[in-house]
Order: C-alpha cells, then sequence, then structure tokens
C-alpha cells in the first residue's frame, strides 16, 4: 500500500483520538518554596479572571498549610479560552522548625501547631502532583535558585512528563534576578512577574494559553 | 580527631600541645589515624537509603525527605533518632487517584 496514505490514515486517527479524549479543562498546580509567592499569584489569576480570592497571603512563611482548589477559571488569551482548574499548594520545605515562627510573635504552642500543619501541608501538596495536567512552579527571583527543594520539583515534574512553567515572582524588588533562575533551569520556560504588583502579568496568561492550551 | 596515644589510647585533636608535650600517660609515641574518607560518602548514602520520608526531631521540628515523597508510596514517619518508625497506612493503602 502507498506510504502515504498510511501516514495519512495514521495522522487522521491521530487527530481523532485526540479529540475524543482531549480534556475539557486542565488542572494546574502552583508549586513552589514557602514566601514565593504562590498564593499571591493564585489570587492575582483569580482577581483577573473571576473577581475572587483564594486565601490570605502573609510575609510569615508557610501561611497556606492545606492546598486550596479553584475549579472553572476561564482565562482569555487572544480569542481563545482556557479553563483551568487551579490549586494553590502549601510551600515546599524540607525543614520546619517551630522556632522560625517564634519571631512572628506566635506563641510556643501555636508555632509548634503551625509546624505541624505545614509538614502536613508539603505531604498533601506531593500527593496533588499525580491529579495534574501542569505546573506553575514559582520561585523567588531575589533568592539563589538553586536549591534542593527546587532542583528536586523540577527533577521529578520532569520525570513525570507534566508541562512546567517557571515564574520568576518579585521582579519589582530591586534585587530580583530572573536571570539567574534561567541560568538554572535553562531546558523551561521562565517567565519573570511580580504577582503582587501585577507586573508582565499578561506575558502569563500567554505563555498559559500556549504550554497548557 | 587523629593522635592516639601509642600507650593508653587517648585521642588529641591535630595541633594540641599534648602531642608535643606528651600525653598524660606519660607516653609521647602517638598514631596518626588518616582521615576515614569513606565517612562522608556513607553519610550521603545513608541519607539515599533513608526509608523515613518525614523525621520527627522534636516536636515543632521536621525533617522532610522531599526526594522519598516525591517518590510517591506511603509515608513512613521516623520518631527522633532512636529507630522508632511509623507507616501511615492509608498513605501505603491508596490505590485509587483522587478522582
Amino acid at each position: 500500500m502507498n506510504m502515504g496514505l498510511i501516514t495519512s490514515l495514521k495522522a487522521r486517527f491521530r487527530s481523532i483520538f485526540k479529540w475524543f479524549f482531549k480534556k475539557d479543562k486542565m488542572r494546574i498546580g502552583i508549586y513552589g518554596p514557602p514566601n514565593a509567592g504562590k498564593t499571591t499569584l493564585a489570587n492575582r489569576i483569580l482577581r483577573d479572571w473571576t473577581g475572587d480570592v483564594i486565601g490570605s497571603e502573609s510575609e510569615i512563611p508557610h501561611e497556606t498549610r492545606r492546598a486550596k482548589l479553584r475549579e472553572g477559571v476561564k482565562i482569555e488569551v487572544d480569542g481563545k479560552t482556557l479553563t483551568i482548574d487551579i490549586i494553590d499548594t502549601p510551600g515546599i520545605a524540607t525543614k520546619i522548625d517551630f522556632h522560625d515562627f517564634l519571631k512572628y510573635g506566635m506563641s510556643e504552642e501555636e508555632a509548634k501547631r503551625r509546624a505541624k500543619e505545614a509538614t502536613e501541608g508539603v505531604i498533601e501538596a506531593i500527593k496533588w502532583l499525580d491529579d495534574l495536567d501542569g505546573i506553575l512552579l514559582v520561585m523567588d527571583s531575589t533568592e539563589d535558585p538553586y536549591t534542593q527543594v527546587n532542583v528536586t520539583i523540577v527533577g521529578n515534574i520532569e520525570a513525570r512528563g507534566l508541562p512546567l512553567l517557571i515564574i520568576a515572582n518579585k521582579i519589582d524588588l530591586p534585587n530580583a534576578s530572573p536571570a539567574r533562575i534561567k541560568a538554572a533551569f535553562p531546558q523551561h520556560v521562565v517567565v519573570p512577574i511580580s504577582a503582587l504588583k501585577g507586573l508582565n502579568i499578561d506575558t502569563l496568561y500567554r505563555t498559559m494559553a500556549e504550554k497548557f492550551g | 580527631m587523629p593522635h592516639r596515644c601509642t600507650e593508653c589510647g587517648k585521642e588529641y585533636m591535630d595541633g594540641d600541645m599534648a602531642i608535643l608535650q606528651g600525653c598524660e600517660c606519660g607516653n609521647n609515641k602517638f598514631l596518626y589515624i588518616p582521615k576515614q574518607k569513606g565517612r562522608e560518602v556513607e553519610e550521603i548514602k545513608e541519607q539515599f537509603e533513608r526509608i523515613e520520608s518525614v523525621r520527627i526531631i522534636a516536636p515543632g521540628m521536621y525533617e522532610l525527605n522531599i526526594e522519598k515523597l516525591l517518590e510517591g508510596g506511603e509515608v513512613v514517619i521516623a520518631l527522633q533518632e532512636d529507630g522508632k518508625y511509623a507507616v501511615h497506612l492509608p498513605s501505603l493503602l491508596r490505590k485509587k487517584k483522587r478522582s
């Protein structure tokens, strides 16, 4: 049989198959170390597209200690609509010590409870990875990106084959260096933004539509 | 670490005056013990071979083994350093993904 015909038939079957099994919406998880601005980003996306918020933002690490899901967020870019579920996850850390919370004026009991919940939060965040279709990995541009947490998460997301966008957040701060993040993870798309100030946020939406749409 | 008295076995650190003046026991011969190169490798190896995903150092102080957690499967909790472990059965038995 003609090889060209077989190839075109194969391509047609593949597109029909894709059409049948195409997900109508993507589940996107927002990941990163504590205090990278995950909730600020989640709130920014929700404020922009739903007028809502997902959780409280704080300078105290591990403010988000349970994963939070918001379904059916519609993002419109250049006439195309991307519908996503957003999961804001607790910050991933290798060490959690209640002493770190004491300086924020918490009682020892409260700090210990926070540490325990934060630890449970890390486990919950990691478990969510099994149920996601894409990841927004938020990093603080003012910090060294070469951390065990960042490198391990990127490696694992690559191994899972999940689409990944790295967000270089906090570019509004004077010592921010998104280039350092790009240099650390050159194989991935890095989008520099300020979730707090809304800087370059349109580029993020466009890149999300390309990557996850 | 590495200067051991050949008589009584007492060890002196590098640069200790006792190495020049002699050991407490009166002996002035010491055996130099080279640094164990294997030790660091062992420590790293041990870290990778740790079975627990969470180590509770003290109440409110936790050490998380992110690699282990990301590998999936069960959550094993090590209680301080005394060799006690707790296995979180629901995570071990979880077969189906969250829908």
